[in-house]
């Protein structure tokens, strides 16, 4: 007897018109995000990869769960999984600084990709990313999946249809990031594959705090202004219709940790401004805690804004609101996300947030961060991605530690 | 913390002294995991600071280079090299140089060089090759190929021959990048080797070098190796992403490959085709291509749509107009979404027309939101037109278009719709003007709901005028409008529909029409004025509620009663006005039963008085109801423990919670 799934009989996708999806970095995102991968009947999570085994045996026995059988296959070395034939995409849920290299690698063996934000730890990471994902001719869907948020599309929409007049700025807001203690060296634990897990950022001992917050470390992530700021900026650009280029000016202030008790190096909070060439702003505010988090829209005639955590929107007139359909989807929700990934896949098309357009996004967080870095307000030509500042030039790209290139 | 910025340039009053400067860097060359890095954030200060004062700043940067030197520790090194990246100059290269001979610190002294401008740095890696062994190796050469050094692509074949496999994988890739036409030629010998290279690794160096050579104005190189790529035996993607790039370099954006592709019987090129059809900027292209849309499968079709659309000019529309009347659901339903897009005035009775037509849930979604996101001065009132002109289920259909579009700018036309004998249609007048109606046109709505509506109609009506006024914040204003309402009303279902809203109002005035409308001789009246007393939103009730309670013999309506009190009470309880207590005492002296008795207690327990408590405590050795009494003691307790503490506890030590 041959089972009607097989075939595609009620409804089912029959198995050789499925997506085989490999995932690499199962960590806490993985575990969040996963679930969202696995309700859809056209794909199917075959493979697991991570460099600790902990997490992968966990993993492993999610997506077994999940499809009541033990057929899901582990790998400590991502690139196996990437060498397998029966893998055409990949969901990559790494920390920071694996998300563009290890992207690129999937780019290079030809697997479709969804990677979560930030999606490259430089801007010249970011470009090459870009260039990559043409080259191969591989889809690319970025972890930014407030495009697939209804309130914020409507947002957008009522932005775009001049609902409150002329736009003039753009308001974000993220949570103060935390101070990380200093620590000393320790054993690296078992069943940890520590030099893959540094990647290729540079080599450093085994120091638990780093480790475990490794968000707060230039090395490894650029803090909380890239790590959430990616997801605002890229409604920024999404709403300004600026996908392709972006703001040509920079300033922002910050406040860091304390150097005599934390080793963290990434802003506590902070105030970044940019300002696109047709002279709209954006203001992006770390402080605050993390339910705290909005994006507002500011016009000549009103605002809008959403409340991240509550998805709940807000507007100025009041009236705008009643244009607003109900129901949809929060962010925590990433199901339209992938969606728009599979249709992608299928039509060998573009997803609603492409590398170019992911990489656009998250360039403003890091050219915020390099003027932080050198301490001065920048200049920037999106055109041939050079700032106007040679110093500043000379933090586009970091060489990666071998034997991982870019 | 301390504070970091830009904006404000970064100046010291003062440079510090040479021997400060030593002092700090002595200290940050000896930072281990675990210490203070206070010296460190102060080098980064000056290092901002300094470039104002030339001397002060060659002072850092030679101390720079110093601390990536042997005396310091591991840690120490690293940090420097990260800013050497940012600051350095010739003075840090003779430290980097001894750096690159060890695996442990190639990494970090790549990681500085590749800041680098050509020349010096180049010279110091190539010079570092033949030394290098393993990982450090490696990394020299990926930085070469970073940094497209031409001079190395002699060294890079060399190594690209050996035996060291993660070595070779890196110098192709090198020369990947470098990818002027010296390094193509390296790169097509190499494919020949024997044994093979990867192919992956040669694939993609090849594909590098391509673009740099397009880059570099030599399109004949880049296109010799894009053909390659496309032809069958490669990967679809490979296939795929090579005849994309030849689009690129096509001098007519690809159409004629584009035409050949669609027309041709290679499945794998055909999707990129369809990508491709958006960059054609020829004239009359989108013409040709619709030519091709016959030949394509469905799915096929829909992707074309969607490139169509990007296009967007009139050839583009017509096809998709055309494509509105496509046998498959799917090619309509995308052809609609695309229109809704690029569509203009004059697609909007090709739109109502497919509207009007279809019957599936689906497809009037997509033609109705494409009705609506249609931009262009005239199409609300092309669509206005269609809508005088349509008949039936359309009708309705265009309603909702026209209520979407137009919002609140529309409600003459959803009132003078709200009266039409066509039920759909009125409904569909109601739900807009619950949508976008405001007080200013309560009166009119109340007056509508007066007269002869059907059961659907009514029900929308009812649930328009509820919205509406929810909207006015004066009871008065709100009771006024219901009381001429019900003044006019003559039939027995706008009664009773006006007396269900007569609880948005909540004022005396209102209280005593239902009142009176419990007695009317009509069960439809009746049954409403019941509804609306149980639901009354304040204590005003009260009276009438307890009234009802003891003295009505129909154990509905009793039920009915007591519920009301029970939630206006428990609704009372966080902010009860005074004499709350007595309220419930009155009310639980006559209670008919256990059950009422144990609803009653269910609700004192959310009053955080003592009064309160002393009512619960009375019920304690009440028959029947003890086990309620006491949850009411414990939770009333809990609530009061902090303003009364020793009430609080005597009480839970009475029902042993203490």
């Amino acid at each position: 007897m041959v089972p009607g799934g097989v075939l595609g009989l009620n409804g089912a996708t029959p198995p050789s018109e499925r997506i085989n999806f490999g995932v690499i970095g199962v960590g806490n995102r993985a575990r969040a995000i996963l679930p969202n991968f696995l309700s859809f009947q056209e794909l199917r999570v075959i493979t697991v990869s991570d460099c600790r085994a902990d997490r992968l045996k966990s993993a492993k026995q999610m997506v077994d769960n999940q499809y009541q059988n033990q057929a899901c296959e582990t790998h400590s070395d991502f690139r196996k999984l990437l060498a397998r034939k029966d893998v055409d995409a990949v969901l990559i849920a790494t920390g920071n600084r694996w998300h563009g290299l290890a992207s690129i690698y999937a780019a290079k063996a030809g697997k479709d990709i969804y990677c979560e934000k930030p999606i490259s730890l430089t801007i010249a990471e970011g470009r090459m990313l870009v260039d990559t994902c043409r080259r191969h001719g591989v889809v690319y869907q970025a972890g930014t999946q407030r495009r697939s948020t209804a309130s914020y599309q409507f947002a957008r929409d009522m932005v775009r249809q001049g609902k409150i007049g002329k736009l003039k700025t753009v308001e974000m807001q993220v949570w103060a990031g935390p101070g990380i203690p200093h620590d000393t060296v320790k054993p690296v634990p078992e069943g940890w594959d520590y030099e893959t897990w540094l990647g290729q950022s540079p080599w450093k001992p085994f120091v638990p705090a780093r480790v475990n917050a490794w968000q707060y470390f230039w090395d490894t992530a650029e803090g909380v202004l890239t790590d959430m700021g990616c997801h605002y900026t890229d409604q920024m650009q999404w709403t300004l219709g600026t996908d392709s280029t972006g703001p040509t000016e920079y300033t922002a202030t910050a406040e860091f940790p304390d150097p005599a008790k934390f080793c963290s190096d990434t802003p506590v909070t902070a105030e970044a401004r940019c300002r696109y060439g047709n002279g709209v702003e954006g203001v992006m505010y770390q402080r605050g805690a993390f339910k705290d988090r909005y994006l507002r829209y500011i016009g000549e005639e009103g605002w809008i804004q959403v409340d991240d955590e509550t998805d709940l929107v807000t507007a100025e007139p009041k009236s705008i609101l009643k244009f607003k359909a109900a129901g949809g989807a929060g962010w925590g929700d990433a199901s339209d996300h992938v969606r728009d990934l599979l249709k992608a896949i299928r039509s060998r098309g573009t997803t609603s947030v492409n590398a170019e357009t992911a990489h656009r996004a998250i360039t403003i967080c890091q050219a915020w961060n390099i003027g932080l870095r050198i301490g001065r307000a920048l200049k920037w030509n999106p055109e041939i991605e050079r700032f106007d500042v040679e110093t500043a030039n000379r933090m586009l790209y970091r060489e990666p530690r071998a034997p991982w290139r870019a | 913390m301390c504070l970091g910025a830009f904006a404000a340039s970064f100046c010291l009053a003062d440079s510090p002294s040479p021997f400060e400067v030593a002092n700090v860097f002595a200290r940050a060359s000896k930072i281990e995991p675990g210490a203070s890095v206070e010296t460190w954030r102060q080098i980064e200060d000056w290092l901002r600071a300094s470039t104002r004062d030339d001397a002060f700043r060659r002072n850092l940067l030679e101390q720079l280079a110093k601390l990536a030197g042997p005396h310091s520790t591991f840690e120490a090194r690293r940090f420097s090299c990260t800013q050497i990246a940012i600051h350095g100059g010739a003075e840090a290269l003779p430290v980097l140089s001894g750096l690159l001979e060890s695996q442990e610190t190639a990494g970090m002294a790549c990681l500085a060089l590749t800041t680098y401008p050509q020349g010096k740095a180049d010279a110091l890696l190539r010079d570092a090759l033949p030394k290098a062994k393993g990982r450090a190796l490696v990394q020299i050469v990926q930085t070469l190929g970073d940094r497209r050094d031409p001079k190395a692509i002699a060294m890079l074949r060399e190594i690209a021959q050996g035996s060291d496999p993660e070595a070779v994988n890196a110098a192709v890739a090198a020369l990947g990048k470098i990818g002027n036409a010296k390094a193509l030629s390296v790169l097509e010998k190499l494919i020949k080797a024997t044994p093979p290279l990867p192919t992956g690794v040669v694939e993609d160096a090849m594909l590098t070098a391509a673009a740099a050579l397009v880059k570099a104005g030599n399109q004949a190189d880049a296109k010799r190796i894009y053909s390659r790529y496309t032809q069958p035996g490669y990967s679809h993607r490979l296939r795929q992403a090579a005849f994309s790039a030849l689009l690129h370099l096509d001098r007519d954006g690809g159409e004629k490959r584009i035409m050949e592709a669609l027309n041709g019987s290679d499945r794998i090129l055909r999707p990129a085709a369809i990508q491709g059809v958006r960059q054609v900027k020829t004239k009359g292209a989108s013409e040709r291509f619709s030519v091709t849309i016959l030949k394509l499968s469905d799915e096929e079709k829909v992707w074309m749509i969607g490139r169509l659309e990007q296009i967007g000019d009139a050839g583009a529309v017509h096809t998709m107009q055309d494509l509105l009347k496509a046998e498959q659901e799917i090619v309509r339903i995308a052809a609609a979404a695309a229109l809704g897009r690029c569509g203009n005035p004059g697609t909007v009775p090709q739109l109502t027309a497919a509207l009007i037509q279809t019957t599936t849930t689906e497809e009037i979604k997509a033609l109705e939101s494409a009705l609506i996101t249609l931009r262009g001065a005239e199409v609300t009132q092309r669509i206005t037109v269609e809508f005088q002109r349509s008949q039936g289920a359309a009708r309705a259909r265009l309603l909702n278009v026209l209520a979407m579009r137009q919002g609140p700018a529309a409600v003459d036309l959803y009132l003078r719709e709200a009266n039409s004998t066509d039920s759909a249609l009125a409904r569909a007048a109601y739900r807009a003007l619950a949508r976008t109606a405001g007080p200013g046109q309560i009166s009119e709505i109340l007056q509508q709901l007066t007269g002869d509506l059907n059961r659907e109609v009514r029900s929308e009506a009812e649930s328009a005028c509820s919205k509406i006024l929810a909207q006015i914040d004066s009871e008065k204003v709100k009771s006024n409008a219901l009381q001429g309402a019900l003044a006019r009303a003559t039939i027995p279902e706008a009664q009773a529909s006006l007396i269900r809203l007569l609880p948005l109002a909540g004022d005396e005035r209102s209280l005593a029409s239902v009142e009176r409308a419990m007695g009317d001789s009509n069960d439809q009246v009746k049954s409403a004025a019941r509804e609306a007393l149980a639901d009354w939103p304040n204590l005003r009730a009260w009276g009438l509620l307890m009234t009802t309670y003891t003295s009505s013999s129909d154990p509905a309506l009793s039920n009915e009663a007591l519920t009301g009190m029970v939630r206006l009470a428990a609704e009372s309880n966080t902010q009860a006005p005074p004499g709350m207590t007595a309220r419930y005492q009155a009310l639980m002296a006559k209670a008919k039963s256990n059950a009422d008795m144990k609803l009653m207690l269910g609700a004192l327990g959310g009053l955080a008085k003592p009064e309160a408590l002393d009512l619960a405590l009375s019920l304690l050795d009440r028959q029947g109801v003890q086990a309620e009494a006491k949850a009411a003691v414990k939770r009333i307790s809990e609530s009061i423990r902090k303003t009364h503490p020793a009430a609080a506890a005597k009480a839970l030590a009475m029902v042993g919670s203490q």
